[in-house]
Parts: C-alpha cells; structure tokens; sequence
C-alpha cells in the first residue's frame, strides 16, 4: 500500500465522520424515544476501529475524540479522548483476538464503545452528583438499545472504504 | 504503510496526549471561557447556524404535516385558558390597584424589575444524553457573560450561560445534572434548591429539594427563583410541582418539578444581560 493510501483512507473516514456527525445534529437528536435519542460516536468508533489496523485505529480515535471534546460538552475535560481511544484500544483486542473483523465484530466492539462511554459518564459524574445505579442503568440500557441498531448503516458506509483501501 | 504508523504512530499519539493534557490543565486554571474553546467556537458558529436553520426547516415541514384535528382540539383548550386567564387578569388588575394604595398608605418602596435582553436563536443542542445544553448564537460580543439567565419568549427560565465566546454561548438548562438554582414556592415562598436529577433527565423534569419537614407544597404550585444572594434575578418561573415524593432513607422530601419552558424545543431566547429588582 501506497503512502497516498493512508492519506485518502483516513481522508474518506474523517469525511464519513463528518456526515454522520452532520446526521447526529440534524436528526438523530430529534428522534427522542424514551426521552433519549441515539448516540453515533461510540459507534463509529467501534465500527472502524474493528476492521482498521490497531495502533492506526487508536490514532483516529483519539483525533476524533479530541475533536469530540472541543465540540461537546462533557462531565470531565478530553472525557471523549479518553473514552474513545479506550473502546479503540478494546475492538482492536477483540478483533484480534476473539473474532474475525466483520459486521458481527464490528457490532460487539460498538456495543463495548456505549457500555463503556455510558459507564464512564456515570463514573465521573458520581464524583460530583448522585447518581443512583439504576437512573445510570437505565440511560446505558436506553442508550444502547436506540443507538446499536445504527451499526448496520455505519457498517455500510464505513465498508466501501476499507475495501478499497485495505492493507495487502 | 504499517511502518509509518510503527514510527510516527508514538509521537501522534503522544500529541494527542499534550493537546488532552493541556485542555485538562487550561480548563482547571481557567475560570472563564478558554481562549481554544472561544476561537473554536468561532470557526464552528457559521457551520452550527447552518446545521441550526436546516434542522429548524425540517421540524417546519413536519409540524406542517400534523394533524388538524390535534391543532383544533389544542385551539379549543388555549381558547379556554385564555378566558380563565383573562377573569383572572381582571381580579388581578383590582388587586394591583388595592396593593399600590396600600404601598402608598404605609410608604413603602415601589417595586421594580428592570431586564435589558439580548435575543438569541438556539442553534445547536448537547447530543449527549447524559447533559442538557443548547448553544446559542450570541455571545460576548452582545454582552452575554458566564452566569446570565435565559428565558423563553413567555418569559419562564431556560437555564444559565455557562460558556461565551465571541458570537457564541452556551446555556446548560434547568435539565442538566449541574444546573442548581435557589427556588421559592410562589404560593408559600418557601425557600428550596431546583436542581438537575439524572433520574428525571430523560423524561424533562427537575428536581426541588431541601424542602422542610413542615412543607405544606401541593401539586400544582409554581416554583420561582429565590434571588437570594442577587445572582439571579428573583421571580422567573421555573415550573410547576408535579408530584412529592419522599426520598429513600424517608427522611428528606422533594418534588418533581415540571419545567414552564419548552427546554427540548424552544428555538429563539433571551439571554437577562442585567437586571435591577427591587421588591
């Protein structure tokens, strides 16, 4: 693989991010169910980084996460850097390890990104405020079964631009 | 490729950990809006109000779409409440009359509330579930600093200014699990906290604690700020009691407040720059 090739793959899932970030602001945080509406960072992270090269991946998220940070308003300053190059440094033992990397790796690395963000969040928001077990509990489960669903379109998207750029 | 990353991956990713570390440090030192965050936020507000008036035209065309029957029940319902309030606008109007006599008879202070506003469109909303936060597209550059209240067009409380850039700023409503605001029952004017729960985040409640044993609260009641220690503005209506409850050691009782403020939809605001009350 060309140098050029890294370029363009990580250009086209930074554009791939971009649109479903755009997709997050526009509709997702609209479509309240539950009074909770789904979360499609977590899930972008795991789905790229089950099918990426480890320490690459783990580059990207931490990027992405930063980015996330600046954005975002979180319970603790870089919590999305952290969280998210925790969950890439998790899917990339797991597609290692336990599974080949695939739509069904892709879906459990993404389910240990939301398990792990919302487990955080609620960590580090007890430090300052109650929080009870089961309201943290209930958001995860919510969270969770709003937003993993969303693996199959992320996994489309994302597809193409591994296939096409994938490492010989 | 893999060699690129083998070599340069250490130093990226010690970058990252700099850049992350440094932002800990800025925002733990800093008191006010951090000088990345405010240049940041700059750069954002064009994409953000774009992204805001894309969002605002698709809610337009779906609420085009709803229902007739819906808006006649809800056209019948607000013409009721209009005649309940317009009877209670005239008993009102007798007793301001009666109050300023008397004011007048015992010499007392007019009372005054003076609010100078800064409109502001909402023009992003936090995606996390776990916060309440809206971003606005006004900032300092309109005299809108940290700690400003922001109400809605019927003038009941949205939430607080937590941030501000230049042409940005960012309000954490009544919602979030940080938003904590001294209250008083209108009814009773007793004193209690209205705070953020995130039990009742999700379903867009509040919730009023260090309520007194004696409470005499009933569902219904209209919560208020308190004003006490002139931080905020006394008498901006925070909701309305919803149901008491009583915690699980069975000591302490609390209510769940429901917010006036449409928080999840409210679109344009106005952001209390400066305020004088005198009661």
């Amino acid at each position: 693989m060309k140098q050029g090739d890294l370029f363009y793959r990580w250009l086209f899932y930074a554009l791939a991010a971009a649109v479903l970030m755009a997709v997050q602001s526009l509709a997702l945080n609209g479509l309240r169910l539950w009074g909770v509406h789904p979360f499609l960072p977590p899930v972008l992270v795991g789905a790229v980084s089950a099918c990426e090269d480890r320490q690459e991946s783990l580059c990207a998220a931490a990027i992405f996460g930063l980015a996330c940070d600046l954005l975002m308003i979180a319970v603790i300053p870089c919590f999305y850097t952290l969280t998210f190059a925790s969950a890439a440094l998790l899917a990339g033992l797991i597609a290692r390890r336990l599974m080949m990397p695939g739509l069904l790796c892709s879906t459990v690395s993404a389910l240990l990104a939301l398990l792990l963000h919302g487990v955080l969040y609620a960590l580090f928001l007890s430090y300052s405020h109650i929080v009870t077990f089961p309201a943290a509990a209930g958001l995860i489960g919510k969270e969770i079964l709003l937003s993993l669903p969303l693996i199959l379109p992320v996994y489309l998207l994302l597809r193409p631009i591994h296939l096409r750029f994938r490492a010989e | 490729m893999k060699r690129f990353f083998t070599k340069n991956g250490m130093i990226l990713l010690s970058a990252i950990t700099a850049v992350a570390v440094g932002l800990c440090i800025l925002s733990a030192i800093s008191s006010g809006t951090g000088f990345l965050y405010n240049a940041l936020g700059v750069v954002a507000s064009p994409f953000r109000a774009a992204g805001g008036a894309v969002s605002g035209w698709v809610q337009g065309v779906t609420e085009h779409f709803q229902s007739v029957s819906d808006l006649q029940a809800r056209n019948e319902e607000l013409e009721r409440r209009v005649a309940e309030l317009e009877d209670q606008l005239r008993r009102a109007g007798a007793d301001s009359e009666e109050n300023q006599r008397l004011r007048n008879a015992m010499g007392l202070r007019q009372q005054r509330r003076d609010f100078t506003f800064a409109s502001a469109r909402v023009v992003s909303r936090s995606s996390s579930n776990w916060a309440s936060t809206l971003t606005l597209s006004k900032g300092t550059a309109q005299d809108i600093s940290i700690g400003d209240c922001v109400v809605d067009e019927f003038g009941y409380l949205v939430g607080v200014v937590t941030d501000a850039g230049l042409n940005w700023s960012t309000v954490t409503t009544v919602l979030d699990t940080d938003s904590q605001l001294g209250a008083m029952v209108f009814r009773t004017g007793e004193i209690a906290v209205a705070a953020g729960d995130l039990r009742l985040i999700t379903a867009d409640r509040l919730r009023l604690s260090y309520l007194s044993s004696e409470s005499s609260l009933i569902n219904g009641d209209l919560i208020v700020t308190s004003g006490l220690g002139g931080y905020f503005p006394a008498g901006l209506v925070i909701g309305s009691v919803e149901d008491i409850l009583t915690d699980d050691s069975g000591l302490d009782r609390y209510a769940i407040v429901s917010p006036k403020a449409n928080v999840p939809t409210v679109k344009e605001v106005f952001v209390i720059t400066s305020f004088t009350v005198e009661d």
